[in-house]
């Protein structure tokens, strides 16, 4: 008779204890629906229960192929998801607690009167080419990035540094002109690369020093990574001994790819997907509460009608966002009217009523601003094609304008006309789109990214000057590590946007993954800087 | 004869040289830029405008043009903005994956069509005839994604008979990429057949009413030597127009096919490339499918004088 196996007695640590009772709170905080909860705890419990296994291959599926092998310049999350693992980053954002730690380095202290962040760097790094890292690589990368020709987005994020210093081989002194908060979440996004490699990265074969070496991309194919075995941290070290990359465009054949097993996981798909596969027992699906990624509408005020904050007001009212998340995210998402959620330390509770569905409200605006029944009015949404959530809340608020006597167009174009049109011409009234970073520190929040002014990126056209004392608080949030007095700057920066409404913010919305059973230790990332070096094969 | 196919083959050059003409205007006024991106769209503009002047898009229109022909006609159809790899680079692994691609699909057009055509117009009206003119309408009818994502789920996710998209290469044996290639062509044969069965049907039923085909019955010849030898190879030579055709959508027109199956085909390349405003690779890719389009039509019309002896003694074909 074959005996049975003997039972596994489950023993759980404190640590994990402790992370258990944390991811609970967090998901829970975030409002997230039971399943999500469920999910994650799923996943982080897969990734600390069991003994992980070395070997084997992980296919990946994603939405898109990248389009640069530049690790400063391509932007795209596909890249982020992929490169995370090929480099080292001086931190990183715990996909569960959101806090931003230490990675590479091993400790940032401010000093020198707070106008200096020393950042201890570890010996006995090695990069994918042999090549020790240092802080003069550390140095090279950072000086890089703020070089206008080298073409990175990521300038605007280290942009408060004013010049990198080496101290000796594992310590550097970043010289900036107070205390800024949002430099160690911005290294979350710096990927350190060997001074030998220059600068013209994108015609290059990545060399980093992280879990994964690069093998090969074929375009449109496969981006293809090998475990690299001599990762300086044992700790986080790759388990599966290759990682593929397969973009699929299509999103049923992605999702078919799984059913059928010739994929491993698939990584962000649409949320109105979830129902289905979490009711297949074939796949497990790990959903992010939603938290970074938030509904926004950019809202254009150099030209009528969005210069006058009546009518930008309006459009905050004019979104039920109940209704569509229960029906256009499958209840993964949460309303909200700040750009952080509950979880967050820097969430003013008070926000969270000041913007609903109220058709009435929105009429009564129009009125105030000049347009009563819509008559004189002239807007319409712009909507890049292949985003169909932004169609929906477009249709929605045109909708509600509608029901208050404007019918608003909605013009729909490709991608690249649609970034042209937001970020060059200004050629738009109102556009929606998922902005991320509410996860992190308000500090990189604020000082990055479309919506938020003052940076040069503002597509909304919003000058300092147009909300009195709004600088100023993000200022004092940005420069100070006392967190009493930064929530109480940051409270008084969203109640300054609620005033002024520059854009509303809608929602924050889940962000979706599915794989097969035998993959284990997946937890996914919020912000798309995946780690996939706790991921491993049980069959 | 030597005049038709001189003449011929000299109209390519001012087709290819208007079509260069046309693709880089087309691609020059499409709103969007590739230096935004790529950067993306929270890149500081001074980013963004280093980006641009890097790859001469500040340049006028005029010497952009003058440059880009200058390349071609060293070979170099330019270099990725995004992947700087090469256009022929490119080209040269993501054609073949076409090629196969539009061949099997030819095949499975050829396999439905010819028989099915012959047999609708050797017996018009009959039960058969009205079923295959009905299945062409259903073929024509249904979009290529939804029968595509329906043959993914039944021979892929319920069967598991064949990958559920996926290109598996040669150098991975041929039956792993015969099983890879299968869907997608039964997918694109199956749209191009319909096409080609009506064309055939309707070129046989005139061919067979006609005097000689009377005369060759009348004659005592056996049907299958009247239906092969007289009827069939009359009735190719426009059907042979529409193949040529059919193969330059095939060739160029793969893109819903390789998405839905992701395949890393031309149709994708090409694509990617105008979403991307990646101007180099668009215009190259797209000069390189007008001129094998062209380059096949021209194919097709050299063919004429081999199927059409009126065409190869110089009588009026109505060419000339």
């Amino acid at each position: 008779m074959e005996k049975r196996p003997k039972r596994q007695t489950p023993s759980i640590s404190r640590r994990r204890l402790l992370a258990h009772a944390g991811l609970a709170a967090t998901a829970a905080a975030a409002g997230g629906a039971p399943g999500v909860v469920r999910d994650l705890l799923r996943a982080q419990a897969a990734a600390q229960s069991a003994q992980p296994k070395r070997g084997g291959t992980l296919t990946v599926s994603q939405s898109v192929d990248i389009n640069t092998l530049h690790p400063w310049v391509g932007n795209l999350n596909v890249w982020k998801v992929i490169k995370t693992g090929i480099y080292d980053q001086l931190s990183y954002q715990d996909p569960v607690t959101f806090q931003v730690k230490p990675k590479l380095a091993k400790s940032f202290v401010w000093t020198d009167n707070n106008t200096s962040l020393v950042i201890a760097l570890p010996g006995g790094v090695t990069f994918h080419n042999g090549e020790k890292l240092t802080a003069e690589d550390v140095k090279f990368t950072i000086d890089s990035i703020r070089d206008p020709r080298v073409g990175s987005w990521l300038r605007g994020f280290i942009g408060p540094i004013k010049e990198v210093l080496v101290l000796d081989e594992t310590h550097l002194k970043i010289k900036t002109s107070a205390i800024e908060n949002q430099l160690i979440p911005a290294f979350t996004y710096v990927d350190i690369v060997p001074r030998s490699m220059g600068t013209d990265l994108a015609r290059r074969n990545p060399i980093g020093s992280g879990p994964y070496k690069f093998v090969e991309w074929i375009p449109n194919d496969h981006v293809t990574l090998e475990r690299n075995p001599a990762y300086w941290n044992e700790a986080r070290a790759g388990h599966v001994d290759r990682i593929v990359f397969r973009p699929v465009t299509e999103l049923q054949t992605r999702i078919s790819q799984l059913l059928a097993g010739d994929v491993d996981l698939v990584y962000d798909f649409s949320l109105q997907e979830v129902p289905r596969l979490r009711a297949d027992k074939s796949v497990a699906v790990a959903v992010v509460p939603p938290a970074d990624q938030m509904f926004v509408v950019y809202l254009n005020q150099r030209r009528p009608p969005f210069h006058k904050v009546e009518m930008r007001r309006a459009m905050g009212w004019a979104l039920d966002r109940q209704g569509f998340i229960k029906n256009f995210l499958a209840g993964l998402g949460r309303p909200d009217n700040s750009p952080f959620t509950p979880q967050h330390w820097a969430f003013d509770p008070k926000t969270e009523d000041a913007y609903a569905y109220n058709p009435d409200t929105v009429a009564k605006l129009l009125e105030q601003s000049g347009y009563p029944r819509g008559r004189g009015l002239e807007f319409s949404f712009l909507v890049p094609s292949g985003y169909p959530e932004f169609k929906i809340i477009s249709t929605l608020l045109q909708a509600t304008f509608a029901s208050a006597g404007y019918r608003p167009a909605i013009e729909e174009v490709d991608i690249a006309q649609w970034a042209a049109r937001l970020n060059q011409s200004h050629d738009f009234y109102a556009a929606v789109d998922y902005p991320p970073r509410g996860s992190t520190d308000p500090a990189l929040t604020y000082s990055a990214g479309l919506l938020f002014p003052p940076n040069p990126a503002n597509v909304g056209g919003l000058t300092p000057e147009t909300i009195p004392g709004y600088v100023d608080e993000l200022r004092k949030g940005a420069t100070t590590l006392d967190r009493g007095a930064r929530r109480a700057a940051y409270a008084k920066v969203q109640e300054l946007w609620l005033a002024y409404l520059p854009g509303p913010i809608y929602c924050h919305r889940s962000t979706a993954h599915a794989h097969r059973p035998h993959v284990q230790g997946f937890v996914p990332h919020p912000a798309f800087q995946q780690s996939f070096a706790d991921v491993w094969l049980a069959s | 004869m030597a005049r038709y196919l001189i003449w011929r083959g000299l109209s390519v050059i001012p087709t290819l040289t208007g079509i260069t003409i046309l693709v880089f205007l087309v691609t020059y006024f499409i709103p969007g830029d590739p230096a935004r991106m790529l950067a993306g769209t929270e890149a500081p503009p001074e980013v963004v405008a280093g980006l641009r002047h890097q790859w001469g898009l500040d340049r006028p229109i005029h010497v952009r043009y003058g440059f880009w022909m200058a390349n071609i006609a060293r070979g170099n159809l330019g270099e990725s903005y995004f992947s700087h790899q090469t256009v022929l680079q490119l080209v040269r692994r993501a054609f073949p994956v076409t090629f196969e691609l539009a061949m099997l699909s030819l095949v499975v057009a050829l396999l439905i069509a010819v028989p099915s055509g012959i047999l609708s117009a050797v017996r018009p009206g009959s039960w058969f005839d009205l079923g295959a003119t009905a299945a062409g309408f259903v073929g024509l009818s249904v979009p290529g994604f939804w029968l595509g994502i329906m043959l993914i789920y039944l021979f892929g996710v319920e069967l598991r008979w064949l990958p559920a998209g996926g290109f598996a290469p040669l150098s991975g044996g041929l039956a792993q990429n015969l099983r890879s290639m299968l869907l997608p062509a039964i997918a694109l044969g199956t749209f191009a057949s319909t096409q080609l069965m009506r064309y055939l049907r309707a070129g046989m039923l005139d061919v067979l009413n006609a005097d000689y085909i009377r005369t060759a019955r009348a004659k005592g010849l056996a049907a299958a030597m009247v239906l092969v030898r007289h009827a069939m190879r009359n009735a190719l030579i426009p059907f042979m127009t529409v193949l040529g055709v059919q193969m330059g959508y095939l060739l160029g027109g793969t893109v819903i096919t390789e998405s839905v199956f992701a395949l890393p085909g031309m149709g994708r390349l090409v694509l990617n490339a105008i979403l991307n405003r990646d101007y180099q690779v668009a215009t190259g890719i797209i000069l390189l499918i007008a001129a094998s389009f062209v380059l096949l039509n021209l194919a097709v019309d050299l063919l004429y004088p081999v199927l059409d002896p009126r065409v190869r003694l110089g009588r009026s074909t109505g060419w000339e």
